[in-house]
């Protein structure tokens, strides 16, 4: 049980997270599964994709910007940066005008 | 950092998924085929978004557990033939087996499958019943198995799990079921199996909320809005997205006022207009504290356009640091979208200066 709340929901925001969603939505419309259920596959979720993202990916980036938000509350970081540029393994850039960055303390994904 | 990454990452992270929901779904007494079914339509979906190149996108390999369902309408009466009652068994195993495997064949380590798993609970149950009771068994795996093959063909507005009350068989049937769940998770959960209460409330407010940063929010609130026939919700519905830029038009001549949900309404519209924003940035925290409201209205301008774009980057942090106005900062674990793609890094650094 408590094992379910030490991982962050924040991926639940990505595109795989948002699909999900619909797709449970979408079953629970249908009276195929139940809201309970639903939760828990979206906890099961949180952990699978924290455990994949942190074991499985190797890559690395960096980026630059101008930093035109930001703020902290709750031990998450917000940042909207400007005009900024990523840098990619590969050696190729990516550039966005606008990027929202929300950040969840790594640490606290440790501790537990 | 790359974009060839994410189809297969994202394919594992979808196998696993559905590899740890697979007790879930026995608990609450639902078919493996509607995890098979959910695991399609979320590949589908994402499929649909184009962020990245998934391995199942150009592979025709879905599409045959899809036509071949569980239901077995030429299944032999379990009474006429006892003795090749765990043949029967067999057959209705030889149907759901592809369905599962197939689509958990990506996944090779398994660490949560068992032997078991590759047979329902209603079949475990029905050998356990073989083995202790014999012949006298026959009825109860009789009833049990009916109780199978009536559960995909089941009406869509009844309740999830139609079960045979008042037969002693089958309520035997469910209890021995559900005690074999559990000795094989340790973990003492009830499956809530009368019907979506609360719960289901719950889940539309979540969905409206996740929805809303991708700009969904308008139509699920006129839907919650339907639903709570408190009057509190009702002038939401009457603002559109560009009712919210006006107001910022507005703001400039009227200071804004900073206010409480509660009686947001009192003092017109727009404030909840910036509530929303706010819950579009801060949804885990939910601290929507005045000082954020009144901190300057650029701010939720952008975070309005912010959900537009849909540029974000979710990821967790090691290390941000500030001297003056140049900042760096470690982030780990993240997921990037922007152009329509999406990438995944393992370590990132940035630098900016504000």
């Amino acid at each position: 049980m408590s094992e379910k709340k030490d991982y962050y929901e924040l991926y639940r925001r990505s595109t795989l997270g948002v699909t999900l969603l619909d797709s449970l939505d979408e079953l629970i419309t249908a009276r195929r599964i139940e809201p309970q259920l639903a939760m828990k596959i979206l906890s099961n979720f949180d952990k699978c994709m924290s455990e994949v993202l942190a074991d499985r990916v190797k890559s690395r980036l960096s980026f630059k910007g101008h930093l035109d938000t930001y703020r902290f509350c709750d031990d998450v970081w917000t940042f909207v940066i400007k005009d900024i540029n990523f840098k990619l393994d590969n050696q190729s850039t990516i550039h966005a005008e606008k990027v929202k960055i929300v950040s969840c303390n790594n640490k606290k994904a440790e501790e537990k | 950092m790359s974009n060839s990454v994410v189809g297969t990452i994202y394919a594992k992270i979808i196998a696993e998924t559905a590899v740890m929901s697979q007790n879930d779904f026995e608990e609450y007494g639902v078919e493996q085929h509607t995890l098979q079914t959910l695991q399609e339509t979320w590949q589908k979906k994402l499929s649909a978004r184009a962020i990245a190149q998934f391995p199942w996108d150009p592979a025709p390999t879905p599409p045959a557990p899809i036509a071949n369902p569980p239901t077995v309408p030429s299944q032999p009466s379990p009474v006429s033939a006892p003795p090749s009652v765990p043949h029967s068994q067999g057959d209705v195993r030889v149907k759901t087996e592809p369905v599962y495997e197939n689509g958990l064949s990506s996944y090779p380590t398994n660490p949560y499958s068992t032997g078991g798993n590759n047979v329902s609970a209603q079949q475990r149950a029905a050998q356990l019943l073989q083995q202790q009771y014999g012949q006298q068994a026959n009825a109860s795996i009789g009833a049990l198995q009916q109780q199978n093959l009536q559960m995909p063909g089941r009406a869509p507005g009844g309740p999830p799990i139609h079960r045979q009350q008042g037969d002693p068989a089958s309520t035997q049937q469910y209890l021995r079921e559900q005690e074999q769940v559990r000795q094989q998770q340790r973990e003492i959960t009830n499956a809530q199996t009368d019907g979506a209460g609360d719960e289901l409330h719950a889940w539309k407010a979540l969905v409206a909320e996740r929805r809303s940063e991708h700009n969904m929010m308008r139509a699920h609130v006129e839907q919650l809005a339907q639903k709570m026939d408190s009057g509190l919700m009702v002038p939401l519905t009457e603002h559109t997205k560009s009712q919210g830029k006006k107001r910022k038009a507005l703001s400039v001549i009227a200071a804004p006022t900073t206010c409480h949900t509660a009686i947001a309404q009192l003092d017109g519209p727009d404030d909840i207009k910036e509530e929303d924003g706010e819950r579009e940035e801060l949804d885990e925290d939910a601290i929507n504290s005045d000082l954020d409201d009144s901190d300057d209205g650029q701010n939720q301008d952008d975070d309005d356009d912010e959900g537009n774009s849909g540029e974000v980057m979710l990821c967790t942090y090691d290390k941000v640091q500030r001297v003056k106005n140049k900042w760096k900062c470690v982030l780990k674990d993240g997921v990037l979208t922007t152009g329509g793609k999406e990438y995944l890094y393992h370590k990132a650094q940035g630098e900016f200066e504000w």
